[in-house]
């Protein structure tokens, strides 16, 4: 768990984050959004201490982390960049053994660990591990970003607009690829953006910063529904929210016994994806599988209509 | 084309340090009439020697000292000093050798001092300018990496700053050698022992000759040097990864 108490930076007397008080919950991904200039990027860096706070503190897992020498914190905490900043002289897997070689790990644990992290983020060894980074796409140099901060196991994951350099088509496809080796993880994951539907689709918890505050700190759902303030409402955006609503929430969540014809929808498929393949194919109720095809029952559309009204 | 000006390279510098004599009939015309057209008051290998010595004397504590300074002023601590380092190495660059050589003598007497004092203030600043660009363009980014990935500042610039800017350090170092190992001739005047020698004696004896094997020999040895730098850069780029690699 991460607690950040009164957190404030001031640079020349004009705070960029301003009394921060919250609490990350252990295994949660937390999503910080806000424009340029609203200290999210500052937030992020002084839980490892890139920047070290003017007043307040940040408690790991109830340790003061100002009191953790700056280099063991950091080896125990992931971090992403927009950009990466991958070594440009070290291979794929150099770049991703940098911290267990920091660490003194043995060498063969340092391979395994290599490939076990690039086999889980979809990248063959063979193929990529020898590659420098100028040989690598842009999604690649990404998810090797990704692999570097997970390799020693951190507990804590930090990641600054990790998607922000990717181009819009595989931005999508490393959001879900995150949702997916999050869960295997159990890692505490804070992660900045300025798009508010990638803290929506990725976030537990989001939290709205401007001006160096929280203006909101609540669950995805909460921010659709009651947005704190007017700047809020407005980067969740008035149209639409209902749908928005619906994409929060799997299938499997309204999933009821009876029969339905037709092509089936994936139990862990969002509730507007089940509503807009109702429109799109004319029918009112779909069958629901599981990942193995395996019938749970069905969907209907007042259900979803219903949900989206709530 | 490049194997062919290394046999042409080596086989000369190789040929008038070895073997002197197989150059009498093509330096027999420049030579005056009965005068000896092979340089005989010490031989040319002993003079290479001494000469390569004067350089190496200089260029180890210029880049030593050139390349402390850049680190030094690209640390957070040291970025102040950057004005006054610029000013130290640019002094250097002011004061022609033979400026340096006619102040000195008086200090430091005849012989190789005054010489070795005039190639190494002479070589601080193109070192010093070439690691200051070197360390210079490593990405902001990649240096933010490193640090948040847990290493110490030690280890951010041996294993990340200085691998990066090796080629454009060794670019430095090159030029600032090839610029001594042609001024290390002017050393002769004050009775260093170069290969300059070799082209005063032609000078004051009126013998081409002479000027033509110390020159060309010097000249050679330059190139030599320039092309071998190259070299090192090229494996210094390959083994960071910057250049692709060839197909075999």
């Amino acid at each position: 768990m991460i607690e950040l108490q009164a957190l404030t930076k001031t640079y020349g007397g004009r705070p960029v984050v301003d009394e921060v008080s919250a609490r990350f919950a252990r295994g949660t991904l937390t999503a910080i959004v806000g424009s340029s200039g609203s200290g999210k990027t500052t937030l992020l860096r002084m839980i490892n201490r890139l920047v070290e706070p003017t007043s307040g503190r940040v408690l790991i897992d109830g340790q003061d982390a100002g009191r953790i020498p700056e280099v063991s914190l950091r080896q125990g905490i992931g971090y992403v960049i927009q950009g990466y900043g991958l070594f440009p002289h070290w291979t794929a897997a150099r770049n991703i053994g940098v911290v267990p070689t920091l660490l003194g790990w043995p060498e063969a644990r340092i391979a395994a660990r290599v490939t076990e992290l690039l086999q889980m983020l979809q990248l063959d060894p063979a193929e990529i591990a020898g590659r420098y980074p100028h040989q690598l796409s842009g999604g690649q140099a990404q998810r090797i970003g990704v692999a570097r901060a997970l390799a020693a196991r951190p507990d804590v994951l930090l990641m600054d607009e990790p998607f922000g350099a990717l181009d819009p088509l595989i931005r999508r496809q490393a959001q879900r690829d995150l949702a997916q080796i999050r869960r295997q993880l159990g890692t505490t994951i804070v992660l900045v953006t300025h798009d508010m539907n990638e803290a929506l689709y990725l976030g537990d918890a989001i939290a709205v910063m401007r001006h160096g505050r929280f203006e909101q700190f609540d669950t995805p759902d909460r921010i659709i529904r009651a947005p704190a303030t007017a700047f809020v409402a407005d980067l969740v955006g008035e149209t639409g929210r209902a749908l928005r609503l619906l994409a929060l929430h799997p299938v499997g969540s309204l999933s009821r016994a009876g029969e339905a014809e037709g092509e089936p929808v994936d139990v862990a498929a969002s509730l507007s994806d089940a509503l807009a393949e109702m429109i799109w194919t004319g029918r009112d109720r779909l069958p629901v599988t599981d990942a193995q095809g395996q019938r749970l029952g069905i969907v209907t559309r007042e259900d979803i209509l219903a949900r989206g009204r709530e | 084309m490049t194997a062919l000006r290394w046999i042409i390279l080596i086989g000369v510098t190789g040929g008038l340090i070895l073997f002197p004599a197989l150059f009498e009939p093509l330096l027999r015309p420049f030579a005056p009439a009965g005068g000896p057209a092979i340089y005989d008051r010490a031989s040319l290998a002993s003079l290479t020697v001494s000469h390569l010595a004067l350089v190496a004397l200089a260029m180890i504590p210029s880049t030593l000292i050139a390349l402390s300074l850049a680190i030094l002023v690209t640390r957070p601590a040291g970025a102040e000093f950057l004005p006054m380092a610029r000013v130290l190495a640019n002094i250097g660059q002011t004061f022609p050798p033979v400026a340096v050589l006619a102040l000195s003598v008086p200090l430091l007497g005849f012989g190789a001092r005054p010489t070795v004092l005039a190639l190494f203030l002479y070589g601080l600043l193109p070192i010093f300018e070439n690691a200051l660009a070197g360390l210079r363009a490593v990405p902001g980014s990649v240096l933010l990496s490193g640090k948040a990935m847990g290493m110490t500042p030690r280890q951010v610039l041996a294993q990340v700053e200085m691998p990066l800017a090796l080629p454009l350090i060794l670019e430095g170092i090159r030029i600032s050698i090839v610029i001594a190992l042609s001024t290390a001739t002017i050393g002769s005047t004050v009775a260093a022992r170069s290969l300059g020698e070799v082209i005063i004696a032609g000078l004051t004896s009126n013998n081409p000759a002479y000027v033509i094997q110390g020159g060309v020999l010097t000249g050679c040895i330059a190139v030599l040097l320039y092309d071998a730098f190259g070299l090192l850069i090229e494996i210094a780029k390959r083994l960071t990864g910057r250049e692709p690699q060839q197909a075999a």
